[in-house]
């Protein structure tokens, strides 16, 4: 009809954008943006399953740490780190969780949540809160759920094999003279669980994600490390922290007043007794680089901790608020010495239990099969 | 044949895609790694670079920053990081912006790179992808059923 109609030629960019030059820019844009971003085309789009991406997108993109909070009703909500003083976003679990609050956040890693629906680790689902996109992962091969002790747990990614796994333990003390251990892994390339052979880990419980590797802090004593890559368990020693009360709590099996976190992408261990102290491994894996980079007089800040045994610094922000949970939930501390020489703390309003630290990221639980979401 | 400064300065001519020649200081060209290789693999001999995938407007503006860049040290990071930004903000538009990102690109200069990747970063960020679709002269190749079905898997992010 309106072939006489000419296309109107302007002077237009009607480049072809070489792939590189895509990547360095999206690279840069925080999820929401690019999400949005990548549904111009097909050829946009595919940026989604772009491994390069994702290696790039890890150096480049501003980091987006929310806090997930947990509520009876399955309605959960979710704190933007960076800008705490806001309005929470709601986001909703996509399924029913029988047992809450009793289940468990296996470990958050790369964007993606593991969350166990029961206790002994039966039923897992791994779950992006950021695009809502979740998978039932398959049963265990080895039925634990008649075990009294909860189980060991840990979730991460191994950049070498390029795979998420969990790893969990559990020890079976249904009167056996020697407690036996069954160690499980799934790998989500696979979709599959296998068992390997560990000593036995005893009584610790959530493994903290760094650097390829599970962390628990064994009994205020060492760290234990279990490699994703290699699937075997090493160890690193404390810090001297000099904890006044430690004996104390071994002698009574109370908990141990040592926690593990990461503070500025550092494997960080924090200690309390009358001080508040936190160090930071300089090198990862070498033991001679632990430095302190914090200490206070507990009497600060004892009001909000009173009683609370396992602090876990987590993470620094842009404005030097550090993020520390423990097992009454999460506070804030001041934690830019700069401004005041005593660290004010933010107990924020959300101190519930088991609330947990997640970045948003695109990453599918979906990532390594082809054609499916 | 090269020319030498008075302060014994190597000079080499780069010549642009639309025949614009510049004479620049060697350490000022070699901010390009790709220019950089061009001369030790001895290509500079005949007089001058060729550098067909860039006209010389952009040219010029590449070289202002090479310019800038060879002659400050890191103590000065801060003055840098503010010419910096009122260069990106020269270059006035996302047009002018993607032809210099092509540029550092090609002539492989890391710091303009990740400077202009930045800007343009941060120009479509909160954009819809009909905005930057525009902006870019992107063509939607999506049917209307799989647009319906992206848009849904997506809904999220457009809340």
């Amino acid at each position: 009809m309106h072939a006489e109609k000419k296309v109107k030629v302007t002077k237009k960019m009607n480049i072809y954008f070489p792939s590189a030059i895509v990547e360095e820019i999206i690279a840069r844009l925080p999820t929401k943006s690019l999400a949005r971003i990548l549904c111009m085309s097909k050829e946009w789009y595919s940026y989604r399953s772009n491994g390069k991406l994702d290696k790039l997108r890890s150096k480049l993109a501003p980091l987006e740490i929310r806090i997930l909070d947990p509520e009876a009703s399955g309605l959960h909500r979710s704190w933007d780190f960076d800008d705490f003083l806001t309005t929470p976003a709601p986001l909703s679990f996509p399924l029913e969780r029988p047992n809450f609050p009793t289940d468990q956040w296996i470990g958050s890693c790369n964007g993606l949540v593991c969350v166990a629906l029961d206790q002994q680790c039966n039923q897992l689902v791994l779950w992006n809160p950021t695009t809502g996109v979740y998978r039932q992962l398959p049963d265990k091969p080895v039925d634990t759920s008649s075990y009294a002790a909860y189980p060991v747990f840990g979730f991460g990614y191994d950049s070498v094999s390029d795979d998420y796994k969990i790893f969990l333990s559990s020890i079976d003390d249904r009167g056996y003279e020697d407690d036996i251990s069954t160690t499980l892994i799934y790998s989500l390339r696979a979709n599959s669980w296998k068992e390997i052979y560990t000593e036995g880990l005893g009584y610790v419980d959530k493994g903290l994600f760094l650097n390829g590797a599970l962390h628990w802090d064994y009994n205020g004593k060492e760290i234990v490390v279990f490699d994703l890559e290699k699937e075997v368990i090493h160890d690193f020693l404390l810090p001297p922290l000099e904890l006044n009360i430690l004996d104390k709590a071994r002698q009574n099996f109370t908990a141990y007043p040592v926690g593990l976190g990461i503070v500025g992408g550092y494997l960080s261990v924090s200690g309390y007794d009358s001080r508040l102290q936190i160090w930071i491994m300089k090198e990862y894996g070498v033991q001679e680089s632990w430095v302190r980079i914090i200490e206070l007089a507990t009497a600060t800040i004892s009001e909000v901790y009173y009683k609370c045994d396992d602090l876990l610094p987590q993470c620094i922000n842009d404005q030097g608020y550090m993020v520390i949970q423990h097992e009454k939930g999460i506070n804030l501390i001041d934690f830019n010495l700069e401004r005041s020489d005593t660290a004010k703390l933010y107990p924020l309003s959300f101190p519930s239990e088991g609330a947990l630290l997640f970045t948003a990221e695109l990453t599918s639980p979906f990532c390594f099969s082809n054609g499916t979401a | 044949m090269s020319i030498t400064t008075e302060n014994n300065e190597k000079m080499i001519t780069l010549m642009s895609s639309d025949g614009e020649e510049f004479v620049v200081e060697e350490a000022v060209a070699a901010q390009s790694q790709t220019i950089k290789h061009l001369i030790e693999d001895g290509c500079s001999t005949e007089g001058s670079i060729p550098l067909p995938n860039v006209t010389g407007r952009v040219l010029s503006e590449v070289i202002q920053y090479c310019k800038k860049h060879s002659s400050s040290d890191d103590k000065e990071e801060k003055e840098l990081e503010a010419w910096d930004a009122e260069f990106v903000k020269a270059a006035d538009d996302h047009v002018a912006l993607t032809d210099l990102m092509m540029a550092a690109n090609f002539l492989d200069i890391k710091g303009l790179l990740d400077l202009v990747a930045q800007t343009l970063a941060n120009m479509i960020t909160g954009k819809s992808p009909e905005e930057v679709r525009r902006m870019w002269n992107i063509k939607n190749d999506f049917t209307p059923e799989e647009a319906e079905k992206v848009r849904k898997e997506n809904q999220w992010a457009f809340e």
